[in-house]
């Protein structure tokens, strides 16, 4: 246990520090960093038109749609949050399976990506069950499995969606070896890389329910912030507070209560 | 945990989402009442009232031998018309559970029989005058039943019942009281008869010793006395008049008898045979004539008589024997006759006799020798005897008066005692008399009493409103039943949300949320919904109403065809929940 929390530590310490870097380099030249441009080009683009993603409740898009305002709102509070913190990636995850954490970091991301300050790469990490390219409606040619078994290269990986400063890195595939992979080198070497490569970008994890698998607690180290999704009348109060617990030693930024009853106050 | 204080729009929201919780069992829960309400049979209730009029003749002048209260004796009669036989002369009487009298059980069927029926008292609201519960003036029969003739008919019969049974209770009651005062008072007559036999017999037992005959018997007693008295003072007196008498006669004698030339050779021998005669009694008296020296006197005197003729002296003779007469009168006072004093003197009367009668013999013959005796003497003689004939029954007189005046003693005695003893009967008589009076008395009161009850004067039930033929069903009262079900049809519903939002353990809206995770949400996210949902949503709608207008046909056409035509079951309907 000591072990482990000290490499947590460690690990932690290291990324703070580049994190650092990152947001200077954002701050001075953002919208026209060479190699985002390069990565624009290479990667493969996608174009699903909104009425697509709406009937797949990627609302947050629609500037007309009053549901996108609660999106809105998070995104404002994350990024707020990411900035006084020098966060530069934000994991999602929840109590249990099927509660909308996908969706949510899709809708995130989408949201986030309208702010023309940011740029943003949301990635799949449910290697059990990826589900993004779902959401957005295509089929990965290649996706985090294949590259973390190394069968891809990162480059190929990435998807631009309809979004211009939204980038994908899909998942594809199904694996039991989900945590090992997590932990694997080659997962560390790409969180490392997407924190270096891209530095100007905030960066989405779709992770896999806290409680069910121990893949999220294994990657948790390795991200900067965390979110949690809660569905409303799904996840019983033992739930919530034991991903609390398991989220004590992580910068929880908040939760998430997903389709909650409550009105949506429409201004528009 | 103030966050869980629910809101008015928490309870809207959690009725929303718990919508199909609430709406099937309430559906479900109203069909069920309506069908029942619908289904469920009229049931009338006829009702008699009988009220119970006080007895009409006063009863400080009547009083009658029934005072059981009214409502006990209501019970008692309710009891005897509920008995199974009553009953099933009743079901019998007008077919009632014709269809249920096969196959239930009877006992079943007289539960429910006696069920439908009730008898309720209705008391004056004023306080009794005796006791503290309020006086019954009436009561009231009823019988309920789905048939309203049915229900007429037999609450009909329950009251004739009533009136009938009462009567009957009433007389028998009375008549049994009158019979047994009537025995009472018959057995005591018998008995006062047996006491006055007693008593009469008793009397005549002591009759001269009682009390009533005591003023009677002492006044006897005074003048028996008084009359004793002067007897005793009579022949005192006649006594002397004798002894007078008796001298002048002695005269006379011995101027006769020395006249016939006695000599005195001659009247010394009559002397010495006077002697010997004299000493002959005497010795008589006291040995009996069977003495030697009686008989030796005796024939001494034999000899002298043969020898002299018979002479001696008469007079001396009859003057002994009325001396002798005269001791034992007086001893005859006080001895009895068997007292050795009074044995003595009649032997020596005894003796006397014979030698006067001896003397007459020889008399006689003398007498016609003497033919010529002298008048004066005779005259003389005869005073003497009349004198001595009064003597002798003045004497038995008081012997007589004597005697009296003893048994009137002995009687006197004898009152105290007996009075004791009359008494005693007389105050067995009293008591026994006194009895009878009052059962008498008594039985006046019953036969009186009876002829109240008979009469239909005492206490009695009148129909005062006779069963009518109900119009309006008393049971089920559809409106609150319809009612009820829509309650108990919104509580099945909401209480099934309930249960299902009690069992749900899901954390639900962000103040919960909150509360749990000491962190308030970032955001709450509806739930998303889609063009694709809403259109699920309305193919669903519209598929439901499909189904339930579909339902609602085969189910109308059901009724139609199978139970009733629509437009009979719909003022069927109406007038059930009389609206019609």
């Amino acid at each position: 246990m000591d072990r482990i929390k000290k490499a947590l530590d460690k690990n932690r310490s290291r990324t703070r520090k580049s994190r650092m870097q990152g947001i200077r380099v954002d701050n001075k030249a953002l919208a026209d960093h060479p190699f985002e441009q390069i990565d624009y080009t290479r990667s493969r683009k996608i174009e699903v038109p909104q009425s697509i993603l709406t009937e797949n409740r990627l609302i947050a898009g629609n500037r007309t749609d009053p549901r996108a305002t609660s999106f809105r709102m998070l995104r404002t509070q994350v990024l707020q949050a990411m900035r006084e913190n020098g966060w530069a990636s934000v994991a999602i995850t929840g109590p249990s399976a099927g509660i909308g954490k996908s969706l949510v970091a899709c809708n995130l991301a989408i949201s986030m990506s309208l702010d023309i300050n940011q740029t943003v790469l949301l990635v799949d990490a449910d290697l059990r069950r990826p589900n993004v390219h779902n959401y957005f409606d295509f089929e990965p040619e290649q996706g985090l499995l294949d590259y973390l078994q190394g069968n891809a290269n990162l480059a190929d990986l990435f998807v631009n969606p309809l979004f211009k400063r939204l980038v994908l890195l899909p998942g594809r595939g199904t694996t039991t070896e989900s945590s090992e992979l997590l932990s694997s080198p080659h997962m560390t070497n790409l969180v490392n890389d997407l924190k270096m490569k891209y530095r100007s970008r905030i960066v989405i994890y779709d992770l896999p329910p806290l409680l069910d698998l121990d893949d999220t607690i294994v990657f948790l180290p390795s991200v900067d912030a965390v979110l949690l999704v809660i569905e409303n009348g799904k996840n019983t109060e033992s739930e919530v507070k034991r991903s609390m617990r398991l989220l004590e030693s992580t910068n929880l930024i908040g939760t998430i209560l997903n389709k909650a009853d409550e009105e949506i106050r429409d201004y528009y | 945990m103030e966050e869980d204080v629910k809101t008015l729009g928490d309870y809207i929201s959690i009725a929303w989402r718990r919508k199909f919780h609430i709406l099937i069992p309430s559906i479900a829960v109203l069909f069920v009442t309506v069908i029942t309400v619908a289904v469920l049979p009229p049931i009338y209730q006829s009702t008699g009232t009988i009220q119970i009029e006080s007895q009409q003749i006063s009863e400080e002048l009547i009083q009658s031998t029934d005072t059981s209260l009214a409502d006990e004796r209501i019970q008692v009669i309710k009891q005897r018309i509920m008995t199974g036989d009553q009953l099933f002369d009743i079901i019998g009487k007008f077919n009632l559970y014709a269809d249920e009298i096969k196959s239930t059980p009877s006992s079943v069927i007289l539960e429910d029989m006696r069920n439908r029926i009730s008898v309720d008292l209705v008391s004056a609201n004023v306080r009794g005058r005796w006791n503290r519960v309020a006086p019954t003036i009436a009561f009231t029969v009823s019988f309920e039943h789905e048939n309203a003739v049915a229900t007429q008919n037999v609450t009909n019969e329950l009251v004739t019942l009533f009136l009938d049974e009462n009567i009957k209770a009433r007389t028998a009651r009375a008549e049994e009281t009158t019979e047994f005062l009537k025995k009472e008072s018959e057995r005591l007559g018998s008995q006062i008869a047996v006491i006055e036999e007693q008593i009469a017999s008793y009397k005549q037992k002591n009759a001269g010793s009682l009390p009533e005959g005591l003023g009677a018997n002492l006044a006897q007693v005074v003048a028996l006395k008084t009359a004793s008295l002067d007897s005793e003072s009579e022949i005192e007196e006649l006594n002397g008049r004798r002894k007078l008498l008796l001298i002048d006669f002695e005269t006379l004698q011995y101027a006769a008898a020395t006249g016939a030339d006695l000599t005195e050779e001659e009247l010394q021998q009559q002397q010495d045979l006077t002697n010997l005669q004299n000493q002959y009694i005497s010795l008589s008296a006291r040995y009996g004539s069977e003495h030697p020296d009686v008989k030796a006197i005796k024939r001494q005197i034999n000899a002298y008589e043969n020898e002299y003729g018979k002479l001696g002296d008469i007079e001396e003779l009859q003057t002994q024997e009325q001396n002798v007469k005269r001791e034992m009168l007086e001893l005859a006072e006080n001895y009895s006759d068997e007292h050795p004093d009074v044995k003595k003197l009649e032997r020596k009367l005894e003796s006397i006799k014979t030698m006067i009668a001896e003397f007459n013999s020889t008399e006689e013959i003398l007498e016609e020798n003497d033919s010529a005796a002298d008048p004066v003497l005779k005259l003389a003689e005869a005073r003497l005897e009349a004198v001595d004939n009064s003597i002798v029954r003045i004497q038995k007189l008081r012997l007589d008066q004597n005697s009296q005046i003893t048994l009137l003693n002995a009687r006197i005695s004898r009152t105290p005692e007996v009075e004791r003893g009359l008494d005693a009967l007389e105050r067995d008589y009293e008591s026994t008399e006194r009895k009878y009076q009052e059962m008498k008395a008594k039985e006046l009161q019953a036969e009186l009493s009876k002829s109240l009850e008979e009469e239909l004067k005492g206490e009695r039930f009148i129909l005062l409103e006779p069963p009518l033929l109900p119009d309006v069903p008393i049971k089920p009262n559809r409106k609150k039943l319809f009612l009820l079900g829509m309650v108990l049809s919104l509580a099945s519903g909401l209480g099934l949300a309930g249960f299902a939002e009690l069992l749900d353990s899901g954390v639900r809206g962000s103040r919960s949320l909150a509360a749990i995770t000491k962190l308030t949400p970032l955001v709450a996210i509806p739930y998303i919904v889609t063009r694709k949902d809403e259109a699920v949503r309305r193919r669903n709608q519209k598929i439901w109403i499909v189904v339930l207008v579909i339902l609602g046909i085969i189910f109308t056409i059901l009724v139609h065809f199978y139970y009733k035509p629509l437009d009979q079951l719909w003022f069927i309907l109406l007038r059930k929940f009389n609206l019609a």
